[in-house]
C-alpha cells in the first residue's frame, strides 16, 4: 500500500506540471462563456474547454507561461502565468465583426478531437438575423435547420431526433426539465430569445450526466445577466412583443436578468367584424428571470425561473389553458484547481386546464406533474489526461392525470394521482489516451420506483383488469433499475481531420400519451408502472470530421443505428382520456431507426451557414397492430435539406434566407369506404404505408440597423415565410362531395402562405 | 376533447391564414371486406339486418349490396327466426320480438363465410321531455333540440339519441354514458351547425338504450369519422368468426316529437 502511494506521488511529481483553474467571461456583460477553448500555442495535445459555468481547470508543463483564449466571436485572449497563482480569470472581449473572426487552429482542434459525437452548438447571435415565423427568433425551431432533428411540422409542436419520437427529448432550462417547450400548438417556443445564452443539443452519446429521455437532451442556458451596467432591450413585433432588463447586483459580486415576452395575436381577432372570432382570447405570455451572486472566490450562487403561460377561449363558452414553471436554485463551489462541484434544487410544474360552459353544462378538467429534484454533479480534474464527472440526482414526480369537477353539480371525479421516484448515480472518465486518440466512457446507473398511494392493475392475456391492487401512501408497487453505459472515442488523422464512434444506452421512464395528429397540451405523461416498461434506447454512431481552408469551412458525416424497447402505441379505438386503467388501452413493441447526417458549415466571412441533409428511415413493430409486421413510424420522413444562408451586405444591411425540403411523413390513408349508421366511414388497412406530399418553403428576411451610438442601437427586421407560397400539406383529410355524395374526395389543408413580419428591436 | 383541433381551428387565428383544397390521391384499394348493420329493438318487430360490401375510394356510391345470405337470429328463450331478403342486402326479420334484458345471437353466413355476434338488451330508458334552445356552441348562438331523461341510479348506462328533422335522420352521432352523471336527470343538446329549424318542421328525437360494447363501437367510429386520429383505424370489430366491419345491436328505443311552431 505505501509503495502504491509512493509510486503515485512520484509519478505525479515526474510530471513537472502545475495545474491552473478559473472563469471565462465575456468582457462587456461578465457572461461567462460556456465551451471557450483554452489551448497552449504550438502543443496541439494540450487544451481544454469551459463547462457551462464557465469554469475551466488545466494541467500545463512547466515552462509555459502563456496560453491562447479563444470562442467564436470574441477577439482571442491571452493568459500569461506569474509566478505561483493557479486562479487565471479571463474576459474575452467581443468582436465588433461578428463574422470577420478566423477561427483559431487550435479551437477547430479541439472540437476535432473530443470524443462527444452527435452535438450541436447554438447561440442567439447565431441565428439572430435569420428569417423565422412571425418573426419571432427561436433557437429551438433553428435546431430543427440541423441535421438529424426534424420539425413535427407547422402548427405541430414538437420534434424529432433520429427517429425518435416528440416525447424522447428532453429539454432543460438551466437544469429545470420542461414538459411543454411550446407556446400556441407549437408556433412559438417556450424559449425568449433575449434570455439564452446557448444551447446544446445532443442527439447521441449523451454524456452520463444526462438521463430519462431517448433521443436527444436539449440543455439550455439562461443569460446570467450584465454585470456592469443596467441594459434595456426588447423588440415590438406584428404577433408578439418582448423586454429584457438586465443589470449588476452588489456592486460586481452578480448580476440579475428579467425577461419577459407576450403575443397579442387576439388583439386582431377583436378587430374582426366576424361575431364568433370577437370574443376569442389567443395569447401566451413568458417570463425568465436570473439572479446571480458570487459568495467569495470560491462559491457561486444562481437562482433561474421561467413562468410561461398559454390561453385559448371561445368566449365563455371554452377555455384551454396550460403553464409551465420551472425554478432552479444552484450552488457551485471550486475545492481547489482540481475538483468543481455543482449542487441544484430543482422544481418544475407543467399543468393544463379546460374550462367548457355551454348549453347545460358546466365543467372544469385539470392535469397537472410536478417535479422535486435534487442534484449534486463533481467534476475531478485528475490530471493532465484525465477528468472524472460524477454525481447524483434524485427527482420526485406526482402526476393528476385528469380531475374533473362538475360546478353545476358540484361533483369531482378524478383518475388517481401517480406518484414516483426516479434516480441517478453516474461516473464517467474523460481521457486522452496518446496525443492522437481520446476516450469518454461511464455509466449512469438509473432507476425509478412507482409509488402509492394508488391502484395499480393486473392484466390477463386479452388485456382487460383481472385485478386491482391498492398500495398506500410510500408503498412501492414496482420498481425498475438500469445500467445506461455510455462510449465515445475519437481519433485524429491529422491536424483537419477525425474519425469518432460511440455507443449509448439510454432509459426513460415516463410516456406521453397522445393520440391525435396535432400534439396537443392536453397529452398526458404517464409513468411506468408493474404494466408499462420504461423505454431503452442503445444507438451506435460512426462519424467523420473535417475543417477545410483554415477552419473557414466544416463538414461532418455522421451515421447512427439505434434500436428501441418498450415502444408504446394505442389499441383501436383507444379511449386515453376518461380511463383510469389506462395500461388497457396499450400496445407495446420495438423500434429501429438509422441514417446518414451530412453538415457542411461556412464560418467566417461576409456569407455565412450551411446545407445540411439527413437521410433516415425509422419504424415500429407493435403486437397487434399493422398484423404484428414492422410499419413506418409517423415521423419518418427519407430526405431532410435545409440550407441556410446570411449575407452581410454592409454596417448596416443584413440578409439571410433558408430554404427547407424533406419528403413527406408516413400517413395512413384509407382502401376504401362504406356506410353505417347513415355515415360514410372509411376503411383502413394499413398502418402509415402512405406518404404526405414532400414539404419546400423558402424563407426570407433583411435586418437594417438603424441606431448604432453608445447608449442606444436599434434596428428593423422585414421577414417573409413561404416567400413562394407553396401550399404545404399540414392535413389530408376525405369528404363527400359536395354536389354528387356518393363521390369521396381528398381535401388537403395547408396553414401558412406568403406570412410577412416586421420587428423593431431596440437596446440601451 | 376529441374535437379540440378543430375547436382551435374555429378560435381564429388559423382560418386567417389557411386554404384548403381539393387533391388527386393514389390509394391501393384493398379486396372488399363484408359490412353487416343490424339491430333488435323492444319496438315492435320487424327488425332488419343489411348486408354489403366497401366499395373502391374512388366508387360512386358506398356499398355494395351482398345478396342470397343466410341470417339467423336467435334469442335465448330458444326461439330463431330465419331473415328473408326483401330489398337487395336487406334481410327482414318475421315473428321474433326483443324484450330488455334478454340476449340476440346473430348468424350470417355469405359465399362461404360466417360472422357471428352477441348482444344484450338493457333495460328501457324513457325520453320524458324534449324542446328547443338558443345556446351557444362552437361560437355561434345555434337553435338546438334539447332532450331530457333520467338516468338509472346504480347501474352502468350508455346511450345513442338519434335525431330526425321531418323525417330525416342527422349524420351525428350523439352517443353517451353515464360515467360522472349517474342517477341524475340528463339534458342533452344535439346542436347541429348545418342544420336550422324553422316553423312547421317536425323534430322527432328517438333515445336508444345501448349496450356497452355498442358505447365503444360507437366512440370508436366518432374516432374514424372524425379524422383527427394520428393513427386511423377501423371502429372496434364486433362480429367474431371473419373480418366484418359493421354492428349488430340490442337496444331499448324511446322517441319524443313536436313540430316547430
Amino acid at each position: 500500500m505505501a509503495a502504491l502511494l509512493l509510486l503515485f506521488f512520484i509519478a505525479n511529481k515526474a510530471m513537472a506540471q502545475t495545474r491552473i483553474s478559473g472563469t471565462v467571461r465575456d468582457s462587456k456583460t461578465g457572461e461567462t462563456l460556456l465551451a471557450a477553448t483554452i489551448s497552449v500555442p504550438g502543443q496541439n495535445a494540450i487544451g481544454t474547454v469551459t463547462n457551462e459555468f464557465g469554469f475551466y481547470s488545466l494541467a500545463i508543463p512547466q515552462g509555459v507561461s502563456t496560453l491562447a483564449v479563444s470562442y467564436t466571436g470574441y477577439k482571442p485572449g491571452t493568459i500569461r502565468i506569474t509566478g505561483s497563482e493557479t486562479r487565471y480569470d479571463v474576459a474575452l472581449v467581443p468582436s465588433q465583426e461578428l463574422k470577420e473572426i478566423v477561427v483559431k487552429a487550435n479551437t477547430t482542434k479541439n472540437r476535432l478531437g473530443k470524443p462527444q459525437m452527435g452535438m450541436e452548438q447554438l447561440r442567439p447571435a447565431d441565428i439572430k438575423d435569420l428569417p423565422v415565423l412571425f418573426g419571432e427568433k427561436d433557437v429551438l425551431k433553428t435546431l430543427s435547420l440541423l441535421p438529424g432533428v426534424k420539425s413535427a411540422g407547422e402548427g405541430n409542436s414538437g420534434f424529432y431526433v433520429r427517429g425518435g419520437g416528440a416525447d424522447q427529448n428532453l429539454i432543460l432550462l438551466d437544469g429545470a426539465p420542461v414538459y411543454n417547450a411550446s407556446h400556441l400548438l407549437g408556433f412559438f417556443s417556450t424559449f425568449n430569445s433575449d434570455a439564452i445564452k446557448d444551447v446544446t443539443l445532443y442527439k447521441g452519446a449523451m454524456p452520463a450526466q444526462f438521463g430519462g429521455r431517448l433521443s436527444s437532451v436539449v440543455d439550455v442556458h439562461l443569460n446570467d445577466g450584465n454585470k456592469k451596467d443596467y441594459h434595456v432591450n426588447g423588440g415590438i413585433g406584428l404577433i408578439a412583443s418582448r423586454l429584457s432588463v438586465e443589470g449588476p447586483l452588489g456592486a460586481g459580486k452578480g448580476s440579475f436578468l428579467l425577461s419577459g415576452r407576450r403575443t397579442y395575436a387576439d388583439a386582431f381577432l377583436k378587430l374582426s367584424n366576424k361575431k364568433e372570432l370577437k370574443n376569442n382570447r389567443l395569447y401566451f405570455y413568458d417570463l425568465n428571470g436570473k439572479a446571480n451572486y458570487a459568495l467569495g472566490k470560491r462559491d457561486h450562487l444562481y437562482v433561474s425561473g421561467y413562468l410561461g403561460k398559454d390561453q385559448l377561449g371561445l368566449k365563455n363558452e371554452f377555455g384551454l389553458d396550460w403553464s409551465n414553471r420551472t425554478a432552479t436554485l444552484r450552488w457551485n463551489h471550486i475545492f481547489n484547481t482540481r475538483l468543481f462541484s455543482n449542487t441544484s434544487l430543482i422544481y418544475s410544474d407543467y399543468n393544463y386546464n379546460i374550462g367548457i360552459e355551454s348549453n347545460e353544462v358546466d365543467y372544469g378538467i385539470r392535469s397537472e406533474i410536478k417535479d422535486w429534484s435534487l442534484k449534486q454533479d463533481f467534476s475531478f480534474f485528475s490530471n493532465a489526461n484525465t477528468t472524472f464527472r460524477f454525481g447524483l440526482e434524485l427527482t420526485r414526480h406526482t402526476i393528476t392525470p385528469g380531475k374533473l369537477t362538475d360546478r353545476s353539480a358540484g361533483v369531482t371525479f378524478a383518475l388517481q394521482d401517480r406518484h414516483a421516484l426516479e434516480g441517478a448515480a453516474y461516473l464517467s472518465h474523460s481521457y486522452q489516451a496518446t496525443q492522437k486518440l481520446q476516450l469518454e466512457y461511464g455509466i449512469r446507473l438509473s432507476g425509478f420506483a412507482a409509488l402509492g398511494a394508488g391502484h395499480y392493475y393486473a392484466l390477463d392475456s386479452a388485456g382487460a383488469i383481472a385485478d386491482t391492487l391498492f398500495y398506500g401512501s410510500g408503498a412501492i408497487a414496482k420498481t425498475y433499475i438500469l445500467p445506461e453505459p455510455r462510449f465515445s472515442i475519437s481519433y485524429l488523422l491529422s491536424d483537419q481531420a477525425s474519425v469518432k464512434a460511440s455507443y449509448a444506452r439510454n432509459a426513460q421512464y415516463l410516456h406521453l400519451i397522445a393520440n391525435s395528429t396535432a400534439a396537443s397540451p392536453t397529452d398526458k405523461w404517464t409513468p411506468v408502472n408493474n404494466i408499462i416498461k420504461p423505454g431503452i434506447s442503445d444507438q451506435v454512431a460512426l462519424g467523420y470530421y473535417r475543417s477545410i481552408a483554415e477552419g473557414a469551412y466544416e463538414f461532418s458525416a455522421e451515421a447512427y443505428y439505434k434500436y428501441l424497447q418498450n415502444q408504446v402505441d394505442y389499441k383501436e379505438g383507444a379511449n386515453v382520456f376518461t380511463n383510469d386503467a389506462i395500461e388497457t388501452q396499450l400496445l407495446f413493441g420495438q423500434g429501429r431507426a438509422y441514417g446518414l447526417e451530412l453538415l457542411l458549415r461556412k464560418k467566417t466571412g461576409k456569407f455565412t451557414g450551411w446545407i445540411s441533409y439527413t437521410l433516415s428511415r425509422s419504424e415500429l413493430q407493435i403486437k397487434g397492430i399493422n398484423q404484428n409486421q414492422w410499419y413506418a413510424a409517423r415521423q419518418d420522413r427519407t430526405h431532410d435539406l435545409s440550407v441556410v444562408g446570411m449575407y452581410q451586405f454592409s454596417d448596416k444591411w443584413t440578409v439571410s434566407g433558408t430554404f427547407v425540403y424533406y419528403t413527406g411523413s408516413a400517413v395512413t390513408f384509407p382502401s376504401g369506404k362504406y356506410e353505417v349508421a347513415g355515415n360514410t366511414v372509411l376503411y383502413y388497412t394499413e398502418r402509415n404505408a402512405y406518404r404526405m406530399p414532400a414539404y419546400h418553403r423558402l424563407d426570407l428576411a433583411a435586418t437594417r440597423q438603424l441606431a448604432h451610438r453608445k447608449g442606444f442601437q436599434s434596428e428593423l427586421s422585414i421577414g417573409l415565410y413561404n416567400a413562394y407560397g407553396r401550399e404545404n400539406a399540414y392535413s389530408i383529410t376525405f369528404r363527400q362531395n359536395k354536389e354528387n355524395p356518393g363521390r369521396t374526395e381528398a381535401v388537403q389543408t395547408t396553414l401558412f402562405k406568403f406570412i410577412p413580419s416586421i420587428t423593431y428591436n431596440f437596446k440601451f | 376533447m376529441k374535437r379540440i383541433s378543430s375547436l382551435l381551428f374555429s378560435l381564429g387565428l388559423l382560418p386567417l391564414a389557411s386554404c384548403q383544397k381539393v387533391i388527386d390521391l393514389d390509394v391501393h384499394n384493398a379486396a372488399p371486406q363484408y359490412v353487416i348493420e343490424g339491430s333488435i329493438t323492444d319496438a315492435e318487430g320487424p327488425y332488419y339486418l343489411r348486408i354489403s360490401k366497401t366499395a373502391s375510394l374512388d366508387a360512386d356510391g358506398n356499398n355494395l349490396p351482398v345478396s342470397n345470405a343466410l341470417v339467423l337470429l336467435r334469442d335465448d328463450l330458444g326461439q330463431t327466426d330465419t331473415l328473408s331478403e326483401t330489398i337487395p342486402g336487406q334481410y327482414q326479420t318475421s315473428h321474433i320480438q326483443g324484450m330488455p334484458g334478454h340476449t340476440y345471437y346473430v348468424e350470417v353466413s355469405a359465399d362461404g363465410q360466417s360472422f357471428a355476434a352477441v348482444a344484450t338488451m338493457p333495460q328501457p330508458v324513457q325520453v320524458d321531455s324534449l324542446y328547443l334552445l338558443t345556446a351557444p356552441s362552437m361560437g355561434k348562438e345555434l337553435l338546438q333540440p334539447v332532450a331530457v331523461f333520467k338516468d338509472p341510479a346504480g347501474v352502468r348506462n350508455y346511450y345513442r339519441l338519434v335525431l330526425y328533422k321531418n323525417g330525416v335522420a342527422n349524420k351525428q352521432l350523439f352517443v353517451i354514458d353515464d360515467q360522472f352523471t349517474d342517477g341524475q336527470t340528463i339534458k342533452m343538446p344535439l346542436p347541429d351547425a348545418e342544420v336550422t329549424y324553422t316553423a312547421t318542421d317536425h323534430i322527432r328525437v328517438e333515445l336508444q338504450g345501448i349496450s356497452q360494447a355498442m358505447y365503444l363501437y360507437y366512440s370508436s367510429l366518432q374516432q374514424t369519422l372524425g379524422q383527427s386520429s394520428a393513427a386511423p383505424a377501423n371502429p372496434v370489430r364486433q362480429f367474431s368468426g371473419g373480418n366484418a366491419l359493421g354492428y349488430f345491436s340490442a337496444h331499448t328505443l324511446s322517441s319524443r316529437e313536436f313540430v316547430v311552431q
